[in-house]
């Protein structure tokens, strides 16, 4: 053995040692983010949240970063957060726009004295923040409208706002987009005077311009930070960033700016009936917001979150599959232990519907009732999926989900207004179904033609959830019943969109959640100009409904508008391109000293009237602590 | 021939790797059980396929079973009054969440186990026989561009490679066979080729060769079944690295999606832990120990007595 | 270091490029060629075609995929017909016919296109059967004024039209004119024209990583060099400290089996690791998360806060490593045994432990650095279950989540990045191995 080995392994030796110690300052080093302040009279409020795609309000599209980026943003109007049905309320404007005549103009009067979070981007005012313009706003929807922003949220404005695409190609023709090019339909007036002008009358424009795709972002921010602004917000909100660290933790603190500037916002004092006696306006007209600081972590695993809820480290928590049973009684109330830790349940319907789709260009299920389309073929396709609406056994579905959801009966659901309360003409009714079926030309499921079951294919994404699984094989034992075959196709996510994107589905399920609550929202699902690739997956086109959608685009809210609403909803009850399943409900746990909590459909800005009670939760951290709750969980 | 024959003998020695062998035996026919169960159960049901039905008929003919219905198989039969029984005489190691027999799971379990380890084998083998033997056997460029094809292959980052793979080829079973398979092949491919190179310049091969024969089947007539025990310990080896992989994906919600897998039995039973519902663990582990225990031992004493001088390593180390 | 080796070496350097090819190479076709529809994916329930085009636009992937002149365009995606009629489907006088498309109406049918087409130079591609002995066209008009038509003459036959769409002339229509005997197509493609031949998905992807770009997440919107960045150190301070008190531990044992060889002691450790290897590392997690985490509560169940937090999932790591390397080890150490040189030894009369602690470990030394540096891709993939299980925002947990999420970015950067580390471990393990031993040369 040379010694040159010999001296080469030693100092690997050495080498592999002084690595070890290199590495091991890491473990402190790596971890942790700082933890909350020290202040004891700190208001610090717990919670968890999915994973935050970014602080760019041009590019989130998912609940948990539009929450977080409704903390540090602001739009011209928010949703009211007690009462009901909803309502738009002016935020940053002074007061709801002045809207013209033809509906195509409206004026929005910015309030004074708003100013942005200081920032290092302000490089004029030496990293003060300055106040809120006109032009902000004007800046923040030219950015929506920049291809190069990509930003997932131009379906909101695309062809509403004059000259607004125009703009957009230009911007997709050159390499940097020139924002200075003006824009007809967005224009500052005057320093506190926005204007908005519209192609033609868009009456959801109000709801729009309270979604983070018309928050007011400053341009110096934008162009400081370039690629990585994402990471980087610097809002008028009541609260900005403090840490992040992404797909961990994110922590925000009360912004400064507002007591430095003296800006006051005010906790609601209407309410629906009822919020009085369960002390929702018990802080009525005081300056919110409450909470100094809120700290939000990112957990996966379903039972590390519940973990987390039952020993307070958490405010609240959603109540998974696996829980459900634990949870709640059979009569949908809280656990006897839960209870006594005075942890309360909310729960509402959501906006939300689930639904089986044809595809109309089937030409076994399909069939669309327009002109030139042979009428026998078209209706007997139509009753055969009313057959197989009706075959639909939804009692036996919301036990299946322990009454978590509820039957749909139409595209519209409730707390929107077009919803009807009237029975669906398609219940569940196997008599119905058989007959239905037999009419379309299958009787007790056989097609005379060949002598065979009549078979259809089902698409469908992830199956990720056994329950979901079992969900699926729950359906095609209700078709079974009525003689029809389910044969269902599992599909990865992105293989069952480009399938229904290149219209292959036979059937499919998919659910659809509300941008706002509107019907509008839920009617352009059938429209036919809409069909894939567009959102209208069923292909579904009838010019008689086509008819009064154009109508309805741009009619005021208004009992005429609902009247059409009803109308066209039954329009597609009747034609019954999709079986609607159902609504889902949502349940949230809430600690007792979570206080001036409702549940919302919309609840983004509203996390500045939550108040957590410090004192009531030290107290119950002694009584109940950690010994107490795994018998509670048992 | 004489080498079988040989390491049988003294495979046969060792009495570990004759339990072993049992207890593998004895876990292979729990999963034709659990696959006789399962094509019982799917032939017969409704929903399956067209193409089924002649089938069914001749079933139902020859098993006298009862007629095409919709029902559950007993390893899917929910009963809800029934959750969370602890093993008893009805349910021998209880019953899950939703009242499912855990024992009938886990021999569709097993039968998972089984189909991933031979299926994975069933693509990665051949690749690796095919691949090793050409390159040993032609060397040149065709040596050159295989080592360059399955360098490349080595390289990669396994488990994720894996993970990435079934993503592309879909959740389900077919993910974990092709992303297994894909990437298992390696290792076997370099031994083989190295293998083959030696054998290359025996003098049986240039006799073969001289006789004028075709240089396929020289390949895979003479040479191969030389270096064939390397393809067996290789085979051995790499099954329980393969159920480990598929209960880790299954369980990550990559892998199988609508069966009953220990992986997916595990990450049921792990939010039950919680409630104190040990059974369904306790068991599901018991078994995936078992079984990758018995392989390891097997393979073990299978590698002493084919060639104690080999050197394979199972499998990958990140996780 | 004589010539020679650092000629070995300059070789080695060289023969790493081919692979490194093969890295990219396999990372483009896995994810380019074979991954799903990121626009469908990213713009989700709101997708038009036109939006789409645009997301096309901006992360190139309108351009072909290795080479051409004729990339894709969301306004009209080639179609073959086999599986259904797509975007013909709700159409008049459009069936379906062996997997062709079937036009019986006499007269204009207008293609469905997505939207108008935007300036640029396009080009149809179609495929046609068509019976009698008029002949069918197609012909494309911009603002109703004839830009470009292609006669399609009886016949089973194929042709394309190119033609440039001038700006501002809207609405760009193509139709086909069908005459009575009817037209099969058989496919129908559109393409607008590339900037260059090689302005393609492939080299784009070579141009990013030139420049360390490994593109845009479209899960979380951020780069994927920031993630990685985020990820690395949290993976690193888990798996570091796990493999080095694994290494160490593993190798003592070794040692005392190498003194004790043949004895009760090493036989009682050979079955200990073998059981070790077989208890399942999900089960490992899952009982140690429980037991210790949560039932005795000696450590943190899920966080990063502190060192502490690392602790437990750190000495799971370990334990469920031990059987492996121990074994692994145990082998080297014996191999070692045998040599000659501690025959040598032993016949000089140095003590057992002397022989074992002074050669054998040190000869030992190779084969263990071999398999320290080549352990370094998997420490950058940290541990998927582990930093799952007890919430550790490294690169493992950032992994699994872009293959639920299907982020095909992400992915491919990762496994692209483990790739290229690995064949850099193993380019310093040759290079170590040959100023060890100056005999070793290529192959």
């Amino acid at each position: 053995m040379s010694s040159a080995q010999g001296k080469l392994r030693r100092h690997l030796f050495r080498a592999l040692f002084l690595c070890s110690l290199t590495f091991l300052p890491l473990l402190g080093a790596g971890c942790g983010s700082g933890a909350a302040s020290a202040d004891p009279d700190e208001m610090v409020m717990y919670y968890q949240t999915s994973r935050i795609r970014g602080f760019d309000p041009a590019k989130a599209g998912d609940v948990a970063s539009a929450l977080s980026i409704a903390r540090i943003y602001e739009g011209l109007l928010q949703y009211s957060y007690l009462e009901r049905p909803y309502k738009v309320e002016p935020l940053l404007a002074e007061e709801l726009p002045e809207v013209s005549e033809d509906g195509l103009v409206y004026t929005f009067k910015i309030r004074k004295g708003i100013y942005f979070q200081d920032d290092p981007c302000f490089e004029a005012t030496n990293g003060k923040g300055r106040e809120l313009t006109a032009g902000d706003f004007v800046y923040s929807i030219k950015r929506i409208a920049d291809v190069r922003a990509e930003s997932t949220g131009f379906w909101v404005y695309n062809k509403r706002i004059a000259g607004l695409n125009e703009f957009r190609d230009a911007s997709r023709e050159s390499k940097t987009t020139d924002y200075d090019a003006p824009v007809e339909g967005l224009q500052a007036l005057d320093k506190y005077t926005f204007q908005m002008k519209l192609t033609k009358p868009y009456p959801q424009l109000l709801w729009i311009l309270t979604m983070h795709y018309a928050y007011a972002v400053p341009r110096e921010a934008v162009e400081y930070y370039g690629k990585d602004f994402l990471n980087h917000p610097v809002g008028t909100g009541p609260y900005r960033l403090a840490s992040w660290r992404r797909q961990y933790r994110v922590e925000f603190e009360r912004n400064p700016k507002w007591a430095e500037t003296g800006r006051v916002e005010l906790y609601p004092s209407q309410g629906e009936p009822g919020d009085a006696e369960k002390g929702l306006l018990d802080d009525a007209g005081k300056p919110v917001p409450f909470v100094d600081r809120i700290i939000a972590r990112v957990i996966d695993d379903t039972s590390t979150q519940w973990l987390k809820f039952v020993t307070g480290e958490m405010e609240s928590s959603g109540i998974s599959r696996d829980n459900w049973n634990a949870v709640l009684t059979q009569e949908k109330e809280l656990s006897e232990g839960l209870r006594k830790m005075g942890v309360r349940l909310f729960s509402s319907q959501t906006l939300d519907v689930y639904y089986i789709g044809f595809n109309m260009d089937d030409p076994v299920v399909g069939g669309n009732p327009k002109e030139g389309a042979d009428p026998e073929r078209v209706a007997k396709a139509r009753k055969l999926r009313q057959a197989l609406t009706c075959a639909f056994n939804s009692k036996e579905w919301e036990r299946f989900y322990n009454n978590r959801v509820a039957r749909a009966t139409g595209p519209i659901p409730p707390g929107v207004a077009g919803y009807d309360s009237k029975p669906s003409p398609y219940p569940f009714d196997l008599d119905k179904a058989k007959k239905l079926l037999a009419e379309a030309g299958y009787p007790d499921g056989i097609d005379p033609e060949t002598g065979k079951t009549l078979s259809l294919k089902m698409e469908v994404g992830s199956a990720a959830s056994s329950e979901f699984r079992q969900s699926l094989e729950l359906i095609s034992a209700f078709m079974k019943k009525i003689g029809v075959r389910i044969e269902l196709s599992y599909n990865n996510w992105p293989t069952f969109l480009s399938k229904m994107d290149r219209r292959q589905c036979q059937l499919y399920m998919l659910g659809w959640v509300a941008d706002y609550p509107d019907a509008e929202n839920f009617l352009q699902l059938f429209y036919g100009p809409n069909s894939s690739p567009g959102p209208n997956h069923s292909n579904y086109e009838n010019p008689a409904f086509d008819e009064l959608y154009r109508q309805i685009q741009t009619m005021p809210d208004g009992e005429e508008r609902t009247a059409i609403y009803r109308k066209m909803a039954d329009m597609v009850v009747e034609d019954a391109p999709w079986i609607f399943m159902h609504n889902p409900m949502s349940y949230g746990l809430y600690h007792a000293w979570v206080e001036n909590y409702k549940p919302h459909d919309f609840p983004y800005s509203m996390g500045k009237y939550r108040k957590i009670n410090v004192k009531t939760r030290d107290e119950w951290k002694k009584t109940f602590g950690r010994k107490h709750w795994k018998e509670v969980n048992e | 021939m004489s080498l079988w024959r040989d390491a049988w003998r003294r495979l046969k020695q060792g009495r570990i790797a004759m339990i072993c062998l049992g207890v593998i035996i004895l876990m292979a026919c729990v999963a034709g059980y659990g696959e006789a169960v399962y094509w019982r159960y799917n032939i017969l049901d409704a929903n399956a396929p067209k193409v089924l039905v002649p089938v069914q008929k001749l079933m139902i003919k020859v098993l006298r079973a009862e007629e095409v219905r919709s029902g559950f198989a007993p390893y899917e039969k929910q009963d809800l009054d029934k959750k969370y029984l602890s093993p008893s005489r009805d349910h021998l190691m209880g019953t899950d969440g939703l009242g499912r027999d855990v024992f009938q799971r886990l021999v569709q379990g097993t039968r998972i186990a089984f189909q991933v380890g031979i299926v994975t084998s069933l693509i990665a083998i051949p690749i690796a026989v095919v691949f090793g033997c050409i390159a040993g056997y032609f060397g040149g460029w065709i040596d050159d561009v295989i080592v360059w094809i399955y360098s490349t292959f080595a390289c990669m980052p396994s488990l994720l490679f894996i993970l990435a793979i079934a993503m592309i080829a879909g959740r389900g079973l077919t993910g974990v066979f092709l992303g297994v398979g894909l990437t298992t092949w390696v290792g076997l491919c370099r031994l083989i080729r190295g293998e083959v190179m030696k054998h290359k310049t025996r003098t049986y091969v240039q006799a073969a060769q001289s006789a004028g024969l075709g240089h396929m089947r020289i390949v895979f007539r003479h040479i191969l079944p030389n270096v064939m025990h390397l393809v067996i310990i290789s085979f051995s080896l790499r099954f329980p690295s393969a159920i480990g992989t598929e209960v880790f994906m299954s369980f990550l919600g990559i892998g199988v999606q609508d069966q009953p897998s220990w992986g997916l039995m595990i990450g049921s039973a792990r939010l039950r832990l919680w409630h104190g519902v040990w059974w369904e663990m306790a068991f599901t582990t018991a078994a995936i120990f078992v079984m990758v225990l018995a392989f390891n031992l097997f393979g073990d004493a299978l590698r002493n007595a084919l060639d104690p001088r080999l050197r394979i390593d199972a499998g990958g180390k990140d996780r | 270091m004589s010539s020679g080796t650092l000629k070995y070496i300059l070789r080695r350097i060289a023969y790493m490029f081919p692979t490194l090819l093969g890295i990219i190479i396999l990372t483009f076709v896995l994810f380019n060629g074979f991954g799903g529809d990121p626009a469908l994916i990213k713009l989700g329930k709101h997708a038009t075609p036109e939006l789409m085009e645009e997301f096309d636009l901006v992360r190139g992937y309108d351009k072909p995929l290795i080479i051409g002149n004729w990339g894709t365009t969301r306004a009209y995606r080639t179609e073959t017909f086999k599986e259904g009629l797509s975007v013909w489907g709700s159409m008049e006088g459009v069936s379906q016919k062996d997997g062709n498309l079937l036009l019986d109406k006499p007269g204009e049918t207008r293609v469905p296109t997505g939207f108008s087409l935007h300036p640029a130079e396009y080009r149809w591609k179609i495929d046609w059967s068509l019976g009698g002995d008029k002949p069918a066209w197609l012909k494309v008009y911009g603002a109703s004024n004839l830009i470009a038509e292609l006669e399609l003459v009886p016949g089973n036959s194929r042709g394309e039209v190119t033609f440039e769409i001038p700006k501002g002339i809207e609405p760009v229509i193509t139709a086909i004119e069908v005459p009575d005997s009817g037209l099969e197509i058989r496919k129908l493609a559109l393409g607008r024209k590339n900037r260059h031949f090689f302005d393609s998905q492939f080299f784009f992807y070579i141009r990013q990583l030139a420049r360390f770009d490994f593109g845009v997440s479209h899960e979380t919107n951020q780069r994927v060099s920031t993630m990685i960045k985020d990820g690395i150190l949290p993976s690193l301070s888990l798996t570091v400290p796990m493999f080095i008190v694994g290494l160490l531990v593993s190798i003592s044992l070794a040692l005392i089996c190498a003194f004790y060889r043949d004895t009760l002691i090493d036989r009682a450790f050979v079955l200990v690791s073998v059981v070790l290897m077989s208890v399942n590392y999900l089960v490992w997690i899952v009982l140690g998360q429980y037991i210790l985490g949560y039932s005795l509560r000696i450590f943190p169940v899920w966080g990063y806060e502190s060192a502490r937090y690392l602790l437990l999932p750190c000495i799971i790591g370990v334990v469920s490593g031990l059987g492996a390397n121990l074994r692994f080890y145990r082998t080297v150490m014996l191999d070692e045994m045998y040599r000659d040189y501690v025959r040598t030894a032993f016949a000089k009369g140095v003590s057992k432990s002397g022989v074992l602690f002074k050669h054998v470990l040190k000869n030992a030394m190779i084969p263990i650095l071999t398999s320290v540096v080549m352990a370094i891709p998997f420490l950058y993939t940290g541990s998927i279950l582990l930093e799952t299980f007890f919430g550790i925002p490294g690169l493992g947990r950032m992994g699994i989540n872009a293959i639920n999420s299907s982020d095909f970015d992400v992915v491919k950067a990762l496994v692209m990045i483990g790739g290229v580390i690995y064949l850099i471990a193993s380019l310093l393990t040759d290079i170590c191995y040959a100023m060890v031993d100056p005999r070793i040369k290529l192959k």
